[in-house]
């Protein structure tokens, strides 16, 4: 894992200027670890203050909106992580145990359409 | 549609005479409709917002857009980084630091088993000081079927070296997974322990066939057996029986010896089916030819009568 310092992150993250960039840590927008010389970034902390770039310069959310949108987006992450776990433990069955959670799954899904 | 994957004012809809701020404004409602983390799992948003991008990266720049406009650049000289989205991070980020913080109770009993207590609080830290549940093992375990039905005590040795000591119920099947609570990998920072799989592989026995909670076995018994009828030891799971072959019984007849099964779950145990199969001497017997002959002289008898075979 490669952590970065505020300094290097600011190099990394377009449009993204030192004053945004404690606002985010600061409003908890951004969870950076707690390095020995101040917060220490790594890849996912730059690819959601990216996000974070991309959702107030150009979606157009303002601030306030920041952590509604974060959070919502957090849940369905959090959710399509929990799915994805669930879809490698569903592979692992029997076949024919599969069939039938996919057929009923199907069923279920059909009879709600 | 070449054409439009090609020309940044029809990527992004708006006229060639489009102002900067009317060219900035039709990004940002394309970028809304087509940012891939508002949008996971789309290919076809992903790919189509990739392109919109370019296009305003060269239109929004108002160099870049003279020297296309003047047919010097075209948007494939446009620099498009291969890019990670931050949903791709955060699928994969071991930390969880940014994992939805409420619970998954009311999904129903299934989630709310299988996913609740792992987010709680956001106290979540770096992943060293986390206290987290060992990984499960699976392990294969393969019995014999006498091991299976009568119940077996058995080991099964750890990849790091070191075993764990299982006990196989008696009437186990083929393929069933037994569960060892705590004997997976160690939890970290004093996490519990994960838990041990083992997956019950049955090998096939020379004598015994099992059939649900039925064992089969098939019986040799000679003409004589069969027609003047005996009294045959035959072997079962847990010692050797006396069965009575009635007399005049036929190849393929089965006899059930009531309780010789296998053990069921909830006690008690199924039958064992004893299937007659009537095995001549091995060198044709004169005595018995002629015997047999003098028989078929003055008893006529059909064999195949009542046979459906004898009908097509």
């Amino acid at each position: 894992m490669i952590i970065m310092t505020k300094t290097e992150v600011l190099e990394r993250v377009g449009r993204l200027s030192a004053e945004r960039l404690e606002i985010c840590v600061t409003r908890s927008w951004v969870k950076p670890r707690q390095g020995e010389r101040g917060p220490a970034f790594d890849e996912t902390d730059l690819a959601r203050l990216q996000l974070i770039v991309e959702l107030t310069e150009d979606l157009e959310v303002n601030d306030e909106a920041v952590p509604v949108v974060l959070g919502l987006m957090d849940e369905l992450n959090t959710l399509r992580r929990r799915m994805k776990a669930l879809d490698v433990v569903l592979e692992d069955l029997e076949p024919d145990t599969r069939r039938v959670v996919i057929e009923h799954l199907r069923a279920k899904i059909l009879g709600e359409g | 549609m070449v054409q439009q994957q090609h020309d940044p004012y029809q990527l992004l809809g708006v006229a060639k005479t489009a102002s900067q701020d009317e060219i900035k404004k039709a990004y940002r409602q394309l970028a809304k409709k087509l940012h891939p983390d508002l949008n996971p799992g789309d290919a076809a948003k992903a790919d189509q917002f990739g392109r919109v991008t370019a296009a305003y990266d060269l239109l929004s720049d108002p160099e870049k857009r003279r020297r296309f406009d003047a047919g010097e650049i075209d948007i494939n000289q446009q620099e498009r980084p291969e890019r990670q989205y931050y949903r791709a991070h955060a699928e994969a980020d071991p930390s969880a630091r940014y994992e939805f913080e409420g619970g998954f109770d009311d999904l129903g009993e299934f989630f709310s088993r299988a996913f609740g207590g792992r987010a709680s609080g956001g106290s979540f830290g770096e992943r060293g000081s986390m206290r987290m549940r060992g990984q499960d093992r699976h392990f294969h375990l393969q019995v014999s079927l006498i091991e299976a039905l009568t119940g077996a005590k058995k080991t099964v040795g750890l990849p790091e070296g070191g075993k764990i000591a299982l006990t196989i119920p008696a009437g186990i099947e083929d393929g069933k997974t037994m569960r060892l609570a705590g004997k997976g990998e160690p939890g970290l920072n004093s996490g519990p322990p994960g838990d041990a799989y083992v997956r019950i592989e049955v090998s096939p026995d020379p004598v015994f066939t099992r059939d649900g909670d039925d064992i089969k076995i098939d019986l040799p018994v000679g003409i004589d057996e069969a027609v003047l009828g005996a009294t045959v030891s035959v072997p079962t799971i847990d010692g050797r029986v006396n069965l009575k072959v009635p007399p005049n019984s036929s190849s393929g007849r089965v006899m059930r010896l009531k309780g010789k099964g296998a053990p069921k779950a909830g006690g008690g145990a199924g039958d064992m089916l004893v299937t007659l199969k009537i095995v001549l001497p091995n060198k044709a017997d004169p005595a018995l030819e002629e015997a047999l002959k003098t028989w078929r002289e003055n008893h006529p008898h059909d064999p195949r009568a009542g046979w459906k075979g004898g009908r097509r």
